[in-house]
C-alpha cells in the first residue's frame, strides 16, 4: 500500500513537471507567434498604405530627342510618404538605374498625396521618336513608417510626344 | 496528496488559460489586419470626367491702369481690336480717377486690344488703360463617382505637363463657396488663366490614380 502511494506520488510529480514544461513551451511559442503576427500586421498596414500611380496624360509623355530624355509624373495615391530615392524605372523592360532625376511639384515638402514627382529618365541608346509607344514600369518604396517600408509599382503603356 | 493534485491542476489550468488568451490575441490581431485589407480593397475608386474644355489663346488676362485720369464715375470698359467678347467694369476714387478694374468677360483677341472707358454717362478725362492677352481655359468637370475628392489632390496637365508645370486643381478652380472638396455629382467650372509660352492641344486631369483627358477646343 505504501509502495502504491509512493509510485502514485512519483507519477503525479512527473506529470506536474511534464505539464509545467509543456506549458512553458506553449507560452513561449504562442508569445513568439503573437510577436511575429504583430510585426506582420504592422508591415501589412504600411504596405497597404503605400500606393503610387502615373499622373498626367499617357498619350503625351514628353520626349526630348535631343537629350534622349523622357519626362513623366507620378502621384502618391497612398497615405504614407514615398521615398523618391528608392525609385526604380523600367522603360520597355530596361532598368534605368543611374540615369533618373526627380523633383517634387510643388518643389517644397515631402512626397505626400498633395505632391507630384516629376521624373526624367535618360539613355543615350534610345532611338525613340514622337508617337512611339513604350511600356513604363515604376517601383517605389515608402519612407520608413513604424519601422517598416511598403512598396508599390505601376505599369502602363504610354505614347511619347516630343 | 490531494493538495498536490489541486496545485498541479491550478498550475496547468492557469498556463492553459494564458496560452488561450495569447492565442485569442494573436487571432484577433490577424483578423483585424485582414479586415483592414479587405476594407481598403472595397473602397470605391474615384470617377470623373471633363465635360468640355476650351482654350482661348487671346483672352484678356489683365487690364493695367497706366493713368487713373479724373472726373469719372463708376462705369464699364470697352475693347477695340482684332477680336471680340471683352467686357469689364471699373470703380473710381474720390477724385474720379479709375481705381480698380474688373474683367467680366475676357473675350478672344489676336493682339492686345485697346481698352477704353465706355463714354456713355462719363465726363472724365485722361484715363489710360492697357491690356495683356494670353491663354485662358474654360471647362466643366464633373465628379461622376461616389468618392469625394479633395481639390488639392487633383492635378491639371496641358500637353503632358512638361512645357507647363502641372497645376493643382485647387488653385486653377476657385469655388464660389469656400469648399476644398469636389463632391459626387458636382460639376465645377474651370476658369483658368494660364499665360504659358505656347498653345496646347490636350488637357488632362489626374486625381486618386485616375486620369482623364480631353482635346482643347
Amino acid at each position: 500500500m505504501a509502495d502504491g502511494g509512493a509510485s502514485s506520488f512519483i507519477f503525479l510529480t512527473t506529470a506536474l513537471l511534464v505539464s509545467g514544461l509543456v506549458s512553458v513551451v506553449l507560452i513561449n511559442q504562442w508569445g513568439g507567434m503573437a510577436q511575429i503576427t504583430a510585426q506582420e500586421t504592422a508591415a501589412l498596414e504600411v504596405q497597404e498604405a503605400t500606393s503610387v500611380d502615373f499622373a498626367g496624360d499617357p498619350m503625351m509623355v514628353d520626349l526630348n530627342t535631343t537629350r534622349n530624355e523622357i519626362t513623366f509624373f507620378l502621384q502618391n495615391t497612398g497615405t504614407t510618404l514615398l521615398d523618391s530615392s528608392t525609385l526604380v524605372v523600367l522603360v520597355d523592360g530596361q532598368t534605368m538605374s543611374s540615369s533618373i532625376n526627380s523633383s517634387l511639384v510643388p518643389v517644397t515638402g515631402d512626397w505626400d498625396e498633395d505632391h507630384l514627382l516629376e521624373v526624367t529618365v535618360h539613355s543615350s541608346s534610345w532611338t525613340y521618336q514622337s508617337g512611339d509607344d513604350i511600356a513604363l514600369t515604376v517601383i517605389v518604396s515608402s519612407e520608413v513608417t513604424n519601422g517598416y517600408r511598403g512598396s508599390d509599382s505601376t505599369s502602363l503603356e504610354v505614347r511619347l510626344h516630343g | 496528496m490531494g493538495a498536490s493534485v489541486g496545485v498541479g491542476a491550478l498550475v496547468v489550468g492557469t498556463s492553459l488559460l494564458l496560452v488561450f488568451a495569447l492565442a485569442v490575441q494573436t487571432l484577433d490581431n490577424r483578423l483585424e489586419a485582414s479586415l483592414e485589407v479587405i476594407d481598403d480593397a472595397g473602397d470605391p475608386l474615384p470617377s470623373f470626367q471633363i465635360d468640355d474644355a476650351t482654350l482661348w489663346e487671346g483672352a484678356v488676362l489683365s487690364v493695367s491702369i497706366d493713368n487713373n485720369g479724373s472726373g469719372y464715375v463708376n462705369g464699364s470698359l470697352v475693347a477695340t481690336g482684332a477680336g471680340s467678347g471683352f467686357s469689364g467694369t471699373f470703380t473710381v476714387d474720390t477724385a474720379g480717377g479709375i481705381e480698380s478694374v474688373t474683367i467680366t468677360s475676357r473675350g478672344n483677341y489676336s493682339s492686345p486690344p485697346t481698352i477704353t472707358v465706355d463714354p456713355s454717362g462719363q465726363s472724365g478725362i485722361n484715363a489710360l488703360l492697357s491690356s495683356d492677352i494670353g491663354n485662358h481655359i474654360y471647362g466643366n468637370l464633373t465628379n461622376t463617382g461616389t468618392v469625394t475628392l479633395p481639390l488639392r489632390q487633383g492635378w491639371i496637365f496641358l500637353d503632358g505637363g512638361t512645357s507647363q508645370t502641372p497645376t493643382n486643381l485647387g488653385t486653377a478652380y476657385i469655388p464660389a463657396i469656400n469648399s476644398t472638396n469636389w463632391y459626387p455629382g458636382e460639376t465645377i467650372f474651370l476658369d483658368w488663366s494660364e499665360d504659358g509660352p505656347s498653345s496646347y492641344d490636350r488637357i488632362a486631369l489626374t486625381a486618386g490614380g485616375l486620369t482623364v483627358a480631353h482635346i482643347l477646343a
